[in-house]
């Protein structure tokens, strides 16, 4: 696979496997139905430890973005892959993480209201959530 | 189940407490990286678990038997790598094989060709004609073919190149997949450590300072940077899980489990960031504060 291990960076390594996983599924590279490597596989492939694989896995299951049925593999899951709730709460901390970089360069939350609007007329204007 | 059990051991050498009150436990079925400085007592730890030495003082187990007082079949179950491992020179490597296969009682000929194989080991080769990398490999092959159902390794895949060294990793993942394998390794190097581990100790001050699966020791641990006034810095030393406090710049470093928002509410501070710890880091926070 292309995932890439970066130790050192003060990222788990479990994380850094999940992490990439989801963004090859965001980026359509990996699309619903697709098989992983088993955990033992990838494991071996990347030389780390198959437990780390097997939390990265478990942690990717949760958020539903892929499934395990047993005895059968592991496969990149359809259709929406998070609660409502839970893509709110990563919403707030995301909005939490700009409002604090904002601080951080010495400009107001007007600021950081003003350069997200822009932000989205810049895109093409589609202010409305994911359900219309 | 517990593979090593440890409670409170010490070890005196001459007039040196070498370890002083080590508290560890290693899960079956584990890899478990043991990091330290040298000198920190790694392997006087690894020679404990063997029975090559005996505890001053505590207790232990080891493969569920006492420690110290391992019945022959047990002590059969134990394979120790040390660092400069002592082979028979002038043997050729099938001869050394062949040497083991009679000596060991768990011996598995099978599992050896495989990682005779897996390594590209010349059998032919006279064993002090090998490279430090074919070295290693020989060294831990044969301890794999052992079957061992704890596997110490000190300092393994020092000095190897990264072909030797990714082929060592993966050879020794495989064989630590049987669920009732365990190994415990001692180790400087984090980066090994990180990617073939899942659970570390660090050994620190005669001690073990901080132990547990590496993901969960990882995700605990912070890296705050903050903003302050140099007064803050006996509020910020007060936090708590604030385990080492830098001055650096217009602010401090603070190393440890405290978290951000705490640092928020301490007086002088403006501003704090917040990141994850890399296993460097953590070990450099451990050991120079």
């Amino acid at each position: 696979m292309w995932l890439r291990i970066d130790t050192g960076s003060g990222m788990p390594i479990f994380r850094q496997v999940a992490a990439q996983i989801a963004q090859a599924v965001q980026a359509g590279v990996l699309q619903a139905g697709d098989k992983l490597p088993g955990v033992r596989e990838l494991a071996l492939e990347l030389a780390v430890n198959p437990a780390t694989v097997a939390r990265a896995y478990a942690e990717l299951e949760q958020d539903g973005v892929i499934e395990q049925p047993r005895g059968r593999g592991t496969f990149v899951r359809g259709g929406p892959v998070l609660t409502e709730e839970e893509r709110r709460r990563r919403l707030r901390a995301a909005v939490l993480l700009l409002l604090s970089e904002a601080e951080r360069l010495g400009l107001t939350a007007d600021d950081a209201l003003r350069e997200l609007r822009g932000a989205l007329e810049r895109r093409g204007g589609a202010t409305g959530g994911r359900e219309g | 189940m517990l593979a090593v059990s440890l409670h409170g051991l010490r070890k005196r050498i001459g007039s040196v407490e070498v370890l002083d009150g080590i508290d560890l436990d290693v899960p079956q079925g584990s890899i478990c990286g043991l990091l330290g400085l040298n000198g920190a007592g790694k392997t006087t730890l690894l020679r404990l678990l063997m029975g090559f030495v005996h505890a001053s003082g505590g207790t232990g187990s080891v493969l569920g038997h006492p420690l110290g007082r391992l019945p022959g079949e047990a002590r059969a179950a134990l394979a120790y790598v040390p660092e400069q491992p002592g082979l028979f020179e002038t043997l050729r490597v099938g001869e050394l094989m062949r040497f083991v296969a009679q000596l060991h009682p768990r011996w598995d000929q099978g599992a050896a060709d495989g990682y005779m194989r897996s390594f590209g080991l010349p059998p032919g080769r006279r064993v002090r004609a090998l490279s430090t990398g074919m070295r290693s490999q020989l060294a831990l092959a044969v301890a794999l073919a052992c079957r061992p159902d704890l596997l110490l390794l000190d300092e393994p895949a020092a000095g190897l190149d990264p072909v030797h060294r990714r082929r060592y990793l993966q050879v020794l993942l495989e064989a630590a997949a049987a669920p009732e394998r365990t190994v415990l390794l001692a180790s400087q190097d984090l980066a090994l450590v990180e990617r073939a581990c899942d659970h570390l100790a660090l050994i620190h001050d005669r001690r073990i300072q901080v132990a547990g699966p590496i993901g969960d020791v990882l995700e605990r641990e912070r890296r705050l940077v903050v903003s302050a006034a140099p007064e803050a810095a006996g509020a910020l030393r007060d936090l708590p899980g604030a385990r080492s406090v830098r001055a650096e710049g217009h602010g401090f470093i603070v190393m440890g489990s405290a978290c951000a928002k705490d640092a928020r509410g301490v007086a002088g501070v403006t501003g704090v960031q917040e990141t994850g710890m890399s296993l460097e880091e953590l070990f450099w926070s451990y050991v120079e504060p």
